[in-house]
């Protein structure tokens, strides 16, 4: 927060200044490298290194594509359109969103600034939640994805989808429950605010940039920004796009630093080794799911390698709790709502996604 | 203006990804077309950036220092791809697709090639149906992998199978015997050629089978670690 304070005025003078420096810093580099280089080789640092690499590259189109549509949104649509658009039953709503997910090809990466925009647009925040959860599940890509996954057990997808979809009604529907009194207590007109991040708080800097003060409050003063830029709207599209990445791609980093962490440091080996039981299994394929922070589109292909080891319930907690939560949506998140909404949510998806996986082998459904 | 020096950084990165072709240790070669998309729009985000930079009487925002951090690995690491330190963390993974193709060849009793093409397949048949193939020879390379529990003088000569990118890679293959296997270390590169038996499972994570396949070596030898390391699964 403070370095946001400091702005640099900028001028030529500095840009003289940053030139040595830069040299310096190349030239150190270079040293670094030759003098360190066995460490810089170790194999861990290696593996390391590549795995976060390799979960930036991989999260970077869609993250591009979903801060992209959050700009759209951000220029395009109003608050009235969408207004318009929200059926009028909380339960009706809650349901649409959850199943509109089929029309939508975007991943688990994409979705969570997509819905942060449309949250701050007045979206009801059950309708959101339902959004969010189920888009990553349902949609084709990844459906299609688990039938390849699963050649020979189509009804995986069915299963996949339907209890993803479920889960996701269930979870929007608690989740309202429990911050109905929130709501009304003290936000009774601008229950927007819940969700923003407390320690946002930016003045208005300059004149496109609508993305930091709607924290503030969401519900007084950002609606006179989008009206003046019209003429030149692709450009701001991308300078909102710009601002919006810078947001976004710092959790999206510390996710995939934290991922990468837990997958060079912690085997995998051990965490499956810890329980193959009926409650202990689920457990397990969860944490594995929450910490490897694969893309949804793919995680099929790594469930189909514990069918056999791990009873089926577990992984259909880990086919539906992987696209809803892991650590790099947790942190993006973070940027959204406040921390103990986040836990609640995060409580929920657990209870709900564990209370599936154990239906499943209560029922001993096989894969 | 560091948010700028991250953007140019990043963008070149990713240029050079592309054109030298190492973005394929990072992620699975269908994604490109996606990594291209990601390097225009960096472009252009570039462009922006410096215009606003440009532009004296504009302030904005400076991201955090966490952006930094994938730049200094990029730089300084250099990171060239997973090796078999990441074996022993995720452990060895059993099949991806089994029983999908039936090979009618295989009463053919010649060697059986396993190719960069076929590796899955073969691997996974070999191993679900190791009566089928005793005494069969059998031609494969990888890289060497000796595990804590493997009995003496045995280890595993696998690859690296990509699905989507090297976060999800999981290790496949085949146990082979040979004497005096000192000789060789973790993660070299070899061909081997060999007869296949069975030996007991000892690995105590794999409940499902009793008997796993052991490749009892003929001929060693080293080779090259090839330019790319991965095997990526076509997603149909």
């Amino acid at each position: 927060m403070l370095q946001r304070k400091e702005k640099t005025n900028f001028n030529p003078i500095i840009f003289c200044l940053l030139m040595p420096i830069a040299l310096v810093i190349l030239i150190s580099i270079v040293t670094i490298r030759t003098k360190f280089g066995y460490i810089l080789e170790s194999p861990l640092l290696q593996c390391f290194s590549t795995i976060f690499i390799s979960i930036i590259l991989e999260a970077l189109p869609f993250i591009i594509i979903g801060v992209f549509i959050s700009s759209l949104i951000q220029n395009f649509i109003s608050e009235d359109t969408i207004e318009k658009l929200i059926p009028k039953n909380k339960y009706i709503g809650v349901v649409v969103a959850a199943s509109l997910g089929i029309f939508f090809p975007i991943c688990d990466c994409a979705i969570v600034p997509v819905v942060r925009r449309l949250l701050k647009k007045g979206l009801p925040m059950p309708i959101g939640i339902a959004f969010m959860l189920s888009v990553p599940i349902i949609n084709p890509v990844v459906l299609a994805s688990t039938y390849y996954a699963f050649p020979d057990a189509p009804y995986i997808v069915l299963l996949r989808g339907s209890l993803g979809w479920i889960s996701a009604i269930t979870i929007a529907l608690i989740l309202d429950k429990l911050e109905i009194n929130n709501t009304k207590k003290v936000h009774s007109l601008c229950n927007r605010l819940i969700y923003s991040n407390d320690n946002h708080i930016h003045t208005h800097i300059h004149s496109h940039n609508s993305t930091h003060n709607e924290s503030e409050c969401a519900c007084t003063h950002h609606h006179h920004h989008h009206s003046n830029n019209k003429q030149s709207s692709l450009y701001s599209i991308f300078e909102h796009t710009n601002d919006e990445l810078m947001e976004v791609g710092k959790y999206i980093i510390i996710g995939a630093f934290l991922s990468s962490l837990m997958q060079t440091f912690l085997p995998e080996k051990y965490i499956l080794s810890i329980g193959k039981g009926n409650v202990s299994s689920i457990l397990v394929m969860m944490a594995l799911a929450y910490m490897l922070c694969v893309c949804s589109e793919t995680d099929a292909f790594i469930a189909r390698t514990f069918v056999g080891r791990f009873t089926s319930g577990s992984i259909i907690a880990f086919l539906i709790f992987g696209p809803m939560i892991d650590i790099k949506n947790t942190l993006m998140l973070g940027q959204a709502f406040k921390h103990k909404f986040i836990f609640k949510l995060i409580f929920t998806i657990i209870l709900v996604c564990f209370s599936v996986g154990a239906a499943v082998n209560l029922l001993k459904i096989s894969l | 203006m560091k948010w700028l020096i991250f953007l140019i950084g990043f963008t070149y990165y990713l240029y050079y990804l592309i054109s030298t072709q190492k973005l394929y240790l990072f992620i699975h070669p269908r994604m490109t077309i996606y990594m291209i998309f990601s390097l225009i729009v960096f472009t252009i985000l570039c462009l922006c950036q410096l215009k606003k930079v440009l532009r004296k009487n504009e302030k904005f925002d400076s991201p955090s220092l966490v952006f930094f951090l994938p730049l200094i690995l990029i730089y300084l690491v250099n990171p060239q791809g997973l090796n078999s330190d990441i074996v022993s963390q995720k452990g060895l993974a059993t099949s991806y697709y089994n029983s999908s193709s039936n090979n009618s060849n295989s009463t053919v009793n010649k060697t059986i090639e396993i190719t960069d093409s076929n590796f899955c397949d073969k691997i996974d048949d070999i191993t679900y149906n190791v009566n089928k193939y005793k005494g069969k020879e059998v031609k494969l390379s990888g890289f060497i992998y000796k595990d804590t529990n493997s009995p003496k003088d045995t280890f595993t000569v696998a690859r690296m199978i990509i699905v989507c990118c090297a976060a999800d890679a999981e290790v496949n293959g085949i146990t082979c015997y040979i004497q005096n296997s000192k000789d060789f270390k973790n993660d070299e590169w070899v061909e081997v050629t060999g007869k296949i038996s069975s030996i007991k499972n000892f690995d105590p994570t794999d409940i499902n089978a009793k008997f796993i396949p052991l490749v009892n070596i003929t001929s060693i030898k080293p080779i090259k670690k090839p330019d790319n390391p991965y095997i990526y699964l076509k997603k149909v």
